[in-house]
């Protein structure tokens, strides 16, 4: 038993004290809920500090019949993503405090069990398990979504089942003929994934298992052409649901791509690359044109989500260090920005029971913080320097230049087009003429004001230290940034050079020969000191 | 003496069964009904054990070339006294009885222990005729409800029908073979299929194995052989129509599982009955509103399911198709048991509809909570059993290189999912008005249930345990 298995464990524990501590009264459930969160947050970093540098591994048996392991394994990646549940999931739980009135023991075991689920699937290095993660998210989230959403909730939870469900369908399908191609030539069963990577596939199979695997995690993520569920989940979802989902749920499907799909069938990577590139463009552009021109506070929100998710998947599309990080990045700050937003909404539907713009307007003068906060975050969310959006944007945008110095081009216009929705949020709430109908609405309580600054606070620090979160990408030996076109190191971190030319532990994995190419990339560093 | 204690199971359920059946004749009082109760719990535990202890030196075909002892037969018969087990104590028992229901369930079990042991074809027809005749008894059981002795009627008229098919089938195999062993069968079948040199089978052979697969399909109500499900489920006492999916249409493939040598020449028929079920069960469910059908639909498609681990066979990679099949059987009695129970303590005169079960989760969450997770399990979603079940059998399948069949299936199961999920959208999240649901249950019984639910989850979790349990 190390850190790994103390991280997955807490919340099925606190589900089951949760539950409990339901029956007797709402209180007990929220304290018992918050008391698990914190023990998740306290674990998750003391990991962040185990994990530096190095991986964490674990292993026990588990379906020996299939050759299925429970083997859990934390690199730099797999930690900060780790970390990050666990903070969304504090801040889920103190955002639910008066949201969630009804059966509020069940809400939190749901929470409690859907925030396992998530940490599976970061943590899993065994596909069957990874496999087992994926699907144990449903459920909760369905419920989450189903009994506690707003009007529509009935089918933005069958819809949001049903999508996913039918995505990893296709998902499964590609493991398994991976796992049968790895038996077929080793002789010998593994679900795991360091083993799989062995297995030799030719270019047809690989493209195959590409289409399989990115159909199941583009769903998730979600992609242009799959991403019809998320507005409406988004939107039906509580205060705590939303956050959850864009703090980390989406995530899930990037981490897949990332984690798998690119080590798995680098040849099925290559040949459908320009397809990445262009679901991830035709994303941001759309879910940017339709954000702004949508009615519905957290309708908004979640067109921008497609819009800043094309950000993360073009950066990895475009296969360069600089695309990557900025990937990584745009995950972390999506989660904590895009969170706050869905806050805001969550906060001013307590208080007014609608998302209508057409009902609000001018409310800074009745919410000066919450006017202040929504202004953070709306700025955040178009990529204001001093924000982590800003480097992650602009990093996602230098890899697009490597690429193609056109498709550079044209992302940095998706930037302008987050500023039309995100002014749009923030001038259809704050200002304008002045609600006739919410005259005296309390501002924000400490409560809220404690979830908010919180991240506020991550989103300024990575804003100022991005290699906070770019630098545990090289924790695990480089093995999952591209070498090509990288800066010449993560930023911030120049003394750590060596470590990162040491030879991947795995045999199986080639190690690329390193090329070495001084880019826009490097550039950031003077950038970076200029902010 | 040997011989006797291999047959001791079938020595236990046979003589158990009848002693009950004259205790509720001569004795009818409420004492007895409790003492009968926990004498069939503790006879067909007894013959599982029994079973269960079976040496390998008790492998050798006993009884004159009847019955004998192999693994596979072990496990399914383990399974199947279970099931009789879980189903004498938890399942609620129509108030017309007065005894003889747990008799007729010891000789119904009588019949799946016969199948599963059989070695030879005479051994199966009689397996399946004991099973039958105890169902037929079992389903019109609550006879003063229409209904119930209309589905029983049906299902013997159907039953019997079928039945003529599989005799008749087994009579032209004989007569082209010459021998009612199977493992000999299996021998000559090879034989006779090189022996024109066209690898085509004899006439007669390939008429009788046709309507054998036609009367072993009926049983499994395998589409489109399916019109009696719906119907007779529906109908029948709740314990009944979860004993009719989850041990009788086990029994029968634990039978038919020896038959795979026809899948060389049968394969593509048996891959177009897997598909017609899995695709049109799942289709049936959608537009179902009541519980009972629903469950009877995804039955269906389950059976579906199974055929695809039982066209794997041999094949497949770690785990094979046949222990896939014995797995699933097991994770699928243990869901749909569950589920049919469930409803059977929320039904009131009229068959229970999806409407009915708004309300319940505020009524009693413990049902509700355990009914949550039997239907996840049958929709196989994790942590419950089901997914696993489910996950080996087309792991099987793809193993076996059935891609397109494998693919129809998860496809099915997509579609089922949309059932599934209704009925735990009326179970939690309808807006409930003042319904006059009445759940009525035993501490016993919700003690039972809670059991088996967390039994889902914890298998669900650590699958290896039934591989280990069970030894297969």
């Amino acid at each position: 038993m190390t850190l790994l298995s103390y991280i997955l464990i807490t919340p099925v524990a606190g589900a089951v004290i949760t539950g409990l501590a339901g029956r007797v009264n709402g209180l007990s459930a929220r304290m018992s809920a918050m008391f698990f969160m914190l023990v998740g947050l306290v674990l998750s970093t003391m990991l962040m500090i185990t994990v530096e540098g190095g991986t964490l591994v674990e292993k026990h048996a588990w379906f020996p019949a299939l050759g299925a392991t429970f083997h859990l394994e934390a690199d730099g990646l797999g930690a900060l993503m780790v970390l990050l549940t666990a903070i969304i999931g504090v801040i889920a739980v103190l955002i639910s405090w008066h949201d969630i009135n009804e059966k509020v023991g069940a809400f939190h075991v749901w929470v409690l069990l859907l925030q396992t689920g998530i940490l599976l699937v970061f943590m899993a290095r065994d596909m069957l398990l990874f496999y087992f993660g994926w699907e144990l998210m449903l459920i909760p989230m369905f419920f989450i979504i189903g009994v506690w959403g707003h009007e529509d909730k009935l089918y933005s939870a069958i819809k949001f089942f049903l999508f996913t469900f039918t995505g990893s369908i296709f998902l499964l399908l590609a493991l398994l003929y991976v796992y049968f191609a790895h038996a077929a030539q080793t002789g010998q069963y593994s679900f795991d994934f360091a083993d799989l990577l062995a297995t030799k596939l030719t270019g047809k199979e690989q493209r195959l298992i590409f289409l399989g695997m990115f159909i199941g995690f583009a769903v998730k993520v979600p992609l242009f052409p799959f991403h019809t569920w998320l507005p409406d989940a988004h939107t039906q979802a509580p205060t705590a649901g939303s956050l959850i989902l864009a703090g980390v749920l989406l995530k899930t499907g990037v981490y897949g791509i990332m984690r798998f799909v690119f080590p798995l069938v680098p040849v099925g990577v290559a040949a459908y690359t320009k397809l990445g590139i262009a679901l991830s463009v035709i994303g941001i552009f759309y879910g940017a044109l339709a954000a702004f021109s949508q009615r519905d506070f957290k309708r908004l929100v979640a067109y921008s989500s497609i819009s800043h998710l094309g950000f993360v998947t073009l950066g990895l599309f475009v296969g360069n260090a600089s695309g990557y990080q900025g990937a990584v990045l745009q995950m972390v700050n999506h989660g904590l920005a895009t969170g706050g937003l869905f806050l805001i909404a969550g906060i001013l539907q307590e208080r007014t029971h609608t998302r209508s713009f057409e009902m609000f307007g001018g409310l800074w003068k009745q919410m000066p913080t919450m006017g202040a906060f929504l202004l953070f975050f709306a700025m955040a969310s178009l990529g204001i320097p001093g924000t982590g959006n800003f480097v992650g944007e602009f990093y996602v945008i230098a890899g697009a230049f490597l690429k193609k110095w056109w498709l550079g081009a044209v992302t940095s216009m998706g930037v302008l087009f987050a500023a039309m929705y995100s002014l749009r949020v923030f001038l259809a709430t704050m200002h304008g003429p002045e609600s006739v109908t919410f005259k005296k609405l309390p501002d924000t309580n400490l409560r809220e004001n404690v979830a908010l600054f919180s991240l506020v606070i991550l989103l300024v620090v990575i804003g100022f230290r991005p290699s906070l979160v770019t630098a545990p990408l090289y924790w695990g030996g480089d093995k999952l940034v591209p070498q090509k076109g990288r800066s010449a190191d993560p930023i911030g971190q120049p003394k750590k050079e060596e470590a990162f030319q040491t030879p991947a532990k795995d045999p199986n994995l080639q190690q690329k020969p390193a090329q070495t190419v001084y880019l826009p990339g490097a550039s950031l560093r003077g950038g970076e000191a200029a902010l | 003496m040997s011989e006797i204690l291999a047959l001791m199971p079938e020595i236990l359920l046979s003589v158990g069964g009848t002693v009950i059946l004259l205790i509720a004749a001569t004795a009818q009082n409420a004492n007895m009904r409790d003492f009968v109760r926990w004498l069939a719990l503790f006879i067909s535990l007894g013959a599982g054990f029994s079973l269960y202890t079976m040496s390998q030196e008790s492998m050798a075909v006993t009884s004159n070339g009847w019955l004998h002892t192999t693994p596979l037969g072990v496990a399914f018969g383990v399974i199947f006294m279970l099931i009789l087990a879980w189903t004498c104590v938890a399942g609620s028992v129509p108030e017309s009885d007065g005894g003889e229901w747990y008799g007729l369930l010891l000789l119904a079990g009588l019949g799946m222990l016969t199948l599963a042991r059989t070695a030879n074809l005479g051994g199966l027809f009689l397996g399946i005729e004991i099973l039958s005749i105890s169902l037929y008894v079992l389903i019109a059981f609550a006879y003063d409800r229409k209904l119930s002795l209309r589905a029983g009627a049906m299902y013997l008229l159907l039953a019997g029908f079928a039945s003529s098919f599989l005799i008749f089938g087994l009579a032209l195999i004989y007569v082209q073979y010459g021998t009612i062993q199977i493992a000999e069968l299996s021998k000559a079948f090879e034989a006779s299929m090189g022996q024109a040199g066209d690898g085509k089978l004899p006439l007669i052979a390939t008429l009788g194995f046709a309507l054998f697969i036609v009367g072993v399909a009926f049983k499994l109500s395998v589409v489109p052989f399916h019109m009696w499900a719906a119907e007779v489920y529906e109908a029948a006492p709740g314990a009944i129509s979860g004993l009719i999916a989850s041990a009788s249409k086990g029994a029968t493939i634990a039978a038919f599982l020896p038959f795979l040598f026809i899948v060389q020449k049968y394969g593509q028929v048996l891959w177009i009955l897997a598909a017609a079920s899995m695709v049109g069960g799942n289709l049936l469910g959608l537009r179902e509103t009541r519980v009972k059908r629903i469950l009877a639909y995804s039955s269906i498609a389950h059976v579906g399911y199974l055929m695809v681990g039982y066209l794997a066979g041999q094949a497949g990679v770690g785990v094979t198709g046949q222990s896939s099949v014995i797995f699933y059987v097991a994770a699928y009695a243990l869901s749909i048991l569950g589920a049919f129970v469930c409803i059977s303590l929320l039904e009131r005169e009229s068959t229970l509809s999806l409407r009915d079960l708004k309300g319940v989760a505020r009524q009693s969450p413990v049902v509700a909570f355990c009914l949550l997770v039997f239907v996840a399990s049958l929709a196989g979603i994790p942590p419950a059993i089901g997914f696993v079940g489910k996950f080996l059998l087309f792991n099987a399948g793809i193993g076996a290189k059935y891609y397109w069949l494998a693919g129809i299936g998860l496809l099915g199961s997509a579609i089922g999912i949309y059932y599934y999920l209704r009925i735990i959208v009326y179970l939690f999240m309808m807006p409930t008005e003042a319904t006059d649901v009445q759940v009525r249950h035993t501490p016993l019984q919700s003690a039972m249930l809670v059991a088996s639910a967390a039994t889902v989850v914890i298998l669900g979790c650590a699958p290896q345990l039934v591989f280990d349990f069970l030894r297969f």
